[in-house]
């Protein structure tokens, strides 16, 4: 009985190391990255990004101090966006959730935010004409700034993106969409996600390695943008390369996506702000 | 004109010795617009880059470098501060300064100690 209890401890455990390898195969963007460009990352006198990483402090000690303690209590926090609005009505990420702090503090712009502005309905065509949700965009300097140093302090952070209390419904149904939305082939060249970030990974794209599409080391300075972007920004810039309609920004399609994205890449390590080329 | 939008950092490694060479790294967050891209709506966006950079070492000019749409969007400089043979009794200030198109400037300054 024992031996019986013994071997079928050995046999959980070697199925608990195989769903473990399983998981490792999982890789952020920037292994795919050329020498120079990790080093440029690691040097933090000529990456970029240090820029927008010395601007979000700054803004931090002056506007979000006062109610939120150091930046350190919210990095757990920061690996767990997109979550859905207590009112369940609107996906938001990190940008979007710094853009309703900044407007409830008062602190940025005034201007109110717009009821019914996203999420009432899920279906592709019509959210792409559906105007921002919050005034202030993701790609905005401030918002970036602040994102971007939020992801600093959270760098070594594992995603951890899960449905609130009460909301695992309408959570689902967005989760659903996102991954709907990442399976379904659209645009002129005519693909989805998966059949380049699923199936072709590795593979050369133009001078680029394709990656598996794990969204760990956002908002990113892209070389070929010359700024620091949003994940949103990304996105749409993989809307762009399969020649299909952009959705605006802030739409539910991309909060959908990006809903999907991070469930997919849950448990893998924050390694952002990062550098593309 | 004050320009408190465009960050800037300027870090300086070495030993301050006298007849040293220190190194120094310079990082702009200016957007250097080319006067080549256009909005959505088809509207340029009007040309603004980083035309100067003066840099000096307590007032004395180290160099200036004209620069133009060539520099890519967030400038690195990097350039050695060659220090004099017999350091003055102040500190040393290692300072730069730059000038738009649009007439910003932006200045920043360390000070080397001795150590």
């Amino acid at each position: 009985m024992k031996a019986l209890a013994l071997w079928v401890c050995m046999g959980w455990v070697q199925l608990v190391c195989a769903a473990e390898t399983l998981a490792d195969t999982r890789t952020s963007g920037s292994v795919y990255l050329s020498p120079q460009l990790q080093a440029l990352k690691k040097d933090s006198n000529a990456n970029p990004v240090a820029l927008w990483i010395d601007r979000g402090t700054s803004l931090w000690q002056s506007q979000c101090q006062s109610c939120h303690a150091g930046m350190d209590s919210l990095k757990r926090s920061a690996a767990s966006f997109p979550r859905l609005a207590p009112d369940g009505k609107s996906l938001r990420n990190l940008e979007d959730q710094i853009a309703v702090c900044e407007q409830r503090s008062g602190s940025a712009a005034k201007s109110p935010i717009p009821a019914n502005a996203s999420a009432t309905s899920n279906t592709a065509s019509a959210d792409n004409l559906t105007k921002p949700t919050f005034s202030l965009p993701n790609d905005h300097e401030d918002v970036l700034a602040l994102s971007a140093a939020l992801q600093q302090a959270a760098q070594g952070e594992r995603i951890s993106v899960a449905a609130s209390s009460g909301q695992d419904a309408l959570w689902q149904a967005r989760l659903q969409s996102g991954q709907q939305l990442y399976q379904t082939r659209m645009g002129r060249i005519n693909l989805a996600c998966m059949h380049c970030h699923d199936q072709k990974v590795g593979a050369q794209m133009r001078a680029d390695v394709i990656t598996q599409g794990h969204p760990t080391g956002f908002p990113i300075y892209r070389m070929s943008w010359q700024t620091l972007g949003s994940t949103e920004r990304r996105l749409r810039a993989c809307y762009s390369g399969v020649q299909a309609p952009l959705p605006a920004p802030g739409s539910s399609d991309l909060r959908d996506l990006e809903l999907f994205m991070k469930v997919r890449a849950n448990g893998m390590v924050l390694d952002g702000p990062s550098i593309r080329r | 004109m004050d320009t408190p939008n465009i960050p800037m950092r300027l870090n300086v490694t070495g030993t301050v010795r006298a007849g040293n060479t220190l190194a120094a790294v310079l990082l702009i967050g200016h957007p250097m617009e080319s006067g080549y891209r256009t909005l959505d709506s088809g509207e340029r966006i009007a040309k603004n880059v980083i035309t100067s950079i003066r840099v000096q070492l307590s007032g004395q000019a180290l160099f200036d470098a004209e620069t133009g749409i060539g520099v890519s969007a967030h400038p690195y400089l990097a350039f050695p501060v060659p220090l004099p043979a017999t350091l003055p009794p102040n500190d040393l200030v290692l300072s730069v300064a730059w000038v738009d198109d649009k007439g910003q400037r932006g200045e920043i300054k360390r000070e080397l100690k001795p150590s």
